[in-house]
């Protein structure tokens, strides 16, 4: 009998064992860069004046040149037989549109109003930010925090704009090892906006018709076949259309908020799908990696892009020269004390310029931050909301977690983007008068 | 009758469009005093009366369901205020099974993105219950009906693997009719009149229509095209498919009806308009008898949808939009009325402006006029 129930319990271990394998083959998991909290971004004005400079910034590479992550690559141009390095660029008319589609152009969530810090904008598939940047935003379940890239993209406009340019750029520099090239007539040239039609395509997701993320122009699954040019005005559904159409659409009828245009009005040309030049390439035939027979011509009337100009002070608007300080580098909870809160909180402050992003951190168990990351402006940037300029950072303590019934222990506060660290020294007292015993832990 | 209504009844459709005009006017007073006036509708195949029309108006983060009745739109009445998440309306099962409505949809406060799982409701119109099916569906493959509404078939997917998935709707037991693995993907049709579940699979080969019962290995019926087929539909009587294709004609390539006989009887669709131009919407006429399509504009102004004959009447042509061209959706139950997409443009890739529309086959249009995109769904009949 004592046989039976051990080969039973070694068969259910193994069945748990098998379940658990299936389910992790690497024995990791991935989770959102900060879940389960969300962290807080600088919410910018209203017309977008800030991110559309920053996007016109990043997309000729004068955002944050020489910043050896963050620096917007070289574009290739040429044919299939001859593509080479050439300088960066990208239209920013279609990272506006991108950035539109993405997210209404805003960094923090919806409940955060403009010239504020708040909640940012975060979504259960890691999406952050105005550019929704997915790309390295996870972690390793139980690792020891995010990076300082995925801090930055997180709160600070700036560099979430700037990944996702680098983003885009990846998905044409995809070509032709692993993606078609779009523009055979005219050597892809990056300039002109039709040549990015596969490369937005990309950056929603290159599968291929009849998959359930597909942005095939001639999948079935988009409902109505003809469909009117999408509108980018809330009246349509965007069941009914590819991902690179929604950009198309938008790009065609930029929106516009306090009556200023949030983008120049540029009536990009999609592919003729009644044109053998564009039909056949995109023939279902021909979706086999790398996708080379999928090349097609520029589609015309065609639009090509000047640089725009980008103001010379607007990298220290932006960026700035940040400096960390909080409030106070040494406070107490007092848990035996029912008049006072059970956490507290450190004012995070810039005393530089520009956007100061910053992460908390402890090793401590008992105490736990909120939020784990934000902002804190320098002079000059608007700001209304309660605490602005400066951020916020709430230290709670679990009470059940404490080592002793006095306790010690630190939260470290980091400025990824340049600007110092604080240390934050946290005395927890829980010396309670205990009438029965198990009721406090700490004692 | 309307200046914009063509008609070509040859001798030999006489007696059958006597016979429904005859049955629409003891059903319909409305239709009677516009027949005494000398307005004697050209009808299809009729089974019912009073049809209203379901669709739904299109909001950001909920869509408005409506009925209204089909020669006055504007009459609308409120079913439903579907919530979902932003920038992602409703796709609806196409056509009502009776009572029953049914659509995927993202729930409000999930990830906005089309392949994120969506929910699979059905809406019992005649008592407003609101039903969960499935939160497991792909958004953009439509869900299918079956067995008068009693069942609907649905796709899911995880990964690479896609399964065609039956619900009893009554009880909402599942079963996966046919799972496989794709890069591309299989959509459900509908029964056929033999019970096959018929799919629509797309691959580099192009599209494949294959039938497959429960447990056993899919077969298949036809190979549909080399190219990427679409808008499948199974005519009422399940005796018949449509569907469109593109294919090379001319210069372009354009997309064209097919008409597939599904038992013994071979279905031919006559060719009609253009010969190079493309159809738009192969929709069934409630008596299976003949499909109406539409068709680009190309050089006139305007084009008719067309109902073309399978049993060899003369084709039927609506009437024509003032400008641009109609895609037929849905024909009500007693063939009265074609709700259809009308565009002010020219063909597929110059559409123009997009709205909806009712076309009588009393020669007249009714437009279904809202501030945002409108949804056809379908039809109903009160018992």
């Amino acid at each position: 009998m004592r046989k039976r129930t051990a080969l039973f319990v070694v068969a259910i271990l193994g069945v748990v064992l098998v379940a658990a394998a299936l389910r992790s083959p690497n024995g990791t998991a991935d989770a959102c860069a900060f879940d389960p909290r969300i962290p807080f971004a600088y919410e910018a004005d209203q017309s977008r004046t800030l991110y559309r400079m920053a996007i016109d910034a990043a997309a000729t590479n004068s955002l944050l040149p020489g910043d050896p992550f963050f620096a917007l690559q070289p574009i290739e141009r040429g044919v299939r037989s001859n593509r080479a390095d050439a300088a960066p660029f990208i239209p920013p008319v279609l990272l506006k549109a991108i950035a539109w589609t993405e997210s209404t152009m805003t960094m923090a969530s919806r409940s955060t109003p403009f010239d504020s810090i708040g909640e940012g904008l975060v979504t259960f598939d890691c999406g952050h930010g105005i550019m929704q940047v997915t790309t390295g935003m996870t972690v390793p379940l139980g690792s020891s925090g995010p990076s300082d890239r995925q801090v930055t993209i997180a709160t600070h406009f700036g560099y979430n704009i700037a990944r996702g340019a680098q983003i885009l750029a990846e998905k044409w520099n995809g070509a032709p090892e692993a993606r078609p090239v779009a523009g055979t007539d005219t050597a892809s040239d990056p300039a002109i906006l039709e040549n990015w039609y596969y490369a937005v395509w990309g950056y929603n997701g290159f599968t291929g018709p009849g998959a359930n993320r597909s942005n095939h122009p001639l999948d079935p699954s988009f409902a109505a076949w003809p469909r009117a040019a999408y509108q980018c005005d809330g009246t349509q559904s965007r069941d009914r259309y590819p991902y690179q159409e929604l950009v198309w659409g938008c790009m065609a009828n930029p929106q516009s908020r306090n009556g200023v245009a949030l983008w120049e009005r540029v009536n990009a040309t999609l592919p003729d799908l009644t044109s053998p030049a564009f039909f056949t390439p995109l023939s279902i035939a021909n979706w086999r990696f790398p996708y080379s027979e999928m090349d097609i011509p520029t589609p015309q009337p065609a639009n090509l892009v000047i640089a725009p100009a980008v103001p010379p002070d607007l990298q220290s608007r932006i960026f700035g020269s940040p400096s960390l300080a909080s409030s106070t580098e040494r406070l107490t909870v007092r848990l035996d004390d029912p008049t006072t809160p059970m956490r507290a909180s450190v004012t995070i402050r810039n005393q530089g310029t520009g956007i100061l992003s910053w992460v908390a951190s402890t090793t401590d168990p008992f105490l736990i931050v909120d939020p784990p990351a934000g902002v804190a402006l320098g002079q000059g940037l608007p700001c209304n909301s309660s605490g602005c300029p400066n951020g916020t950072l709430t230290i709670n303590v679990n009470p059940t977690l404490l080592p002793a019934s006095r306790a010690t222990g630190t939260v470290t506060v980091t400025s990824p983007s340049g600007g110092g660290t604080v240390t934050v020294t946290i005395t927890v007292l829980a010396e309670f008068e205990v009438g029965a015993p198990g009721t406090s832990r700490a004692r | 009758m309307s200046d914009h209504t063509r008609r070509r009844l040859s001798s030999r459709s006489l007696p059958l469009v006597a016979g429904a005009a005859v049955l629409g006017l003891a059903i319909s007073g409305f239709l009677l005093v516009r027949a005494l006036g000398g307005d004697e509708p050209a009808t299809v195949g009729t089974t019912t009366s009073e049809p209203r029309l379901v669709f739904a108006e299109f909001g950001e983060s909920a869509d408005l369901l409506y009925l209204a009745p089909p020669d006055r739109p504007q009459e609308r009445t409120l079913l439903e205020t579907i919530e979902h998440a932003p920038g992602w309306g409703i796709n609806p099962a196409s056509g009502a099974a009776g009572p029953l409505v049914a659509y995927t949809v993202l729930a409000p406060g999930v990830v906005p993105e089309r392949d994120t799982p969506a929910e699979l409701w059905v809406i019992d119109l005649a008592t407003r219950e609101r039903t969960r099916i499935a939160r497991d569906a792909d958004l953009l493959v439509a869900p299918v009906f079956a067995d008068n509404g009693a069942v609907l078939v649905y796709r899911r997917s995880a990964g690479s693997q896609q399964e065609l998935v039956r619900v009893v709707i009554e009880d909402s037991t599942r079963s996966v009719v046919h799972a496989e693995q794709t890069t591309f993907g299989i959509f459900p049709i509908g029964y056929a009149a033999d019970g096959d579940l018929l799919f629509a699979r797309l691959s580099t080969a192009g599209t494949d229509v294959l039938g497959v019962r429960d447990g056993v290995a899919p077969t298949l019926r036809f190979h549909a095209s080399d190219q990427i087929a679409r808008d499948w539909r199974l005519a009422p009587d399940g005796s018949a498919m449509s569907y469109l294709a593109p294919e090379a004609r001319g210069e372009r390539i354009v997309h064209r009806a097919y008409v597939i006989g599904l038992g013994d009887e071979e279905r031919v669709l006559p060719d009609a308009g253009s010969p190079t131009g493309e159809q738009y919407g192969p929709t069934w006429t409630p008596d299976s008898r003949a499909l109406t399509v539409g068709q680009e504009a190309e050089t006139e102004t305007a084009a008719p949808a067309t109902v073309l004959s399978l049993v060899g009447d003369d084709p039927i042509a609506l009437a024509p939009p003032e400008q641009g061209f109609d895609v037929p959706a849905l024909w009500s139950p007693d063939g009265q009325y074609l709700a259809a997409r009308t565009f002010s443009g020219v063909n597929s890739m110059d559409t123009g402006t997009e709205s909806a529309v009712v076309i009588g086959t009393d020669g007249n249009r009714y437009p279904v006029t809202a501030a945002t995109e409108v949804i056809l769904i379908g039809w109903y009949v009160h018992a």
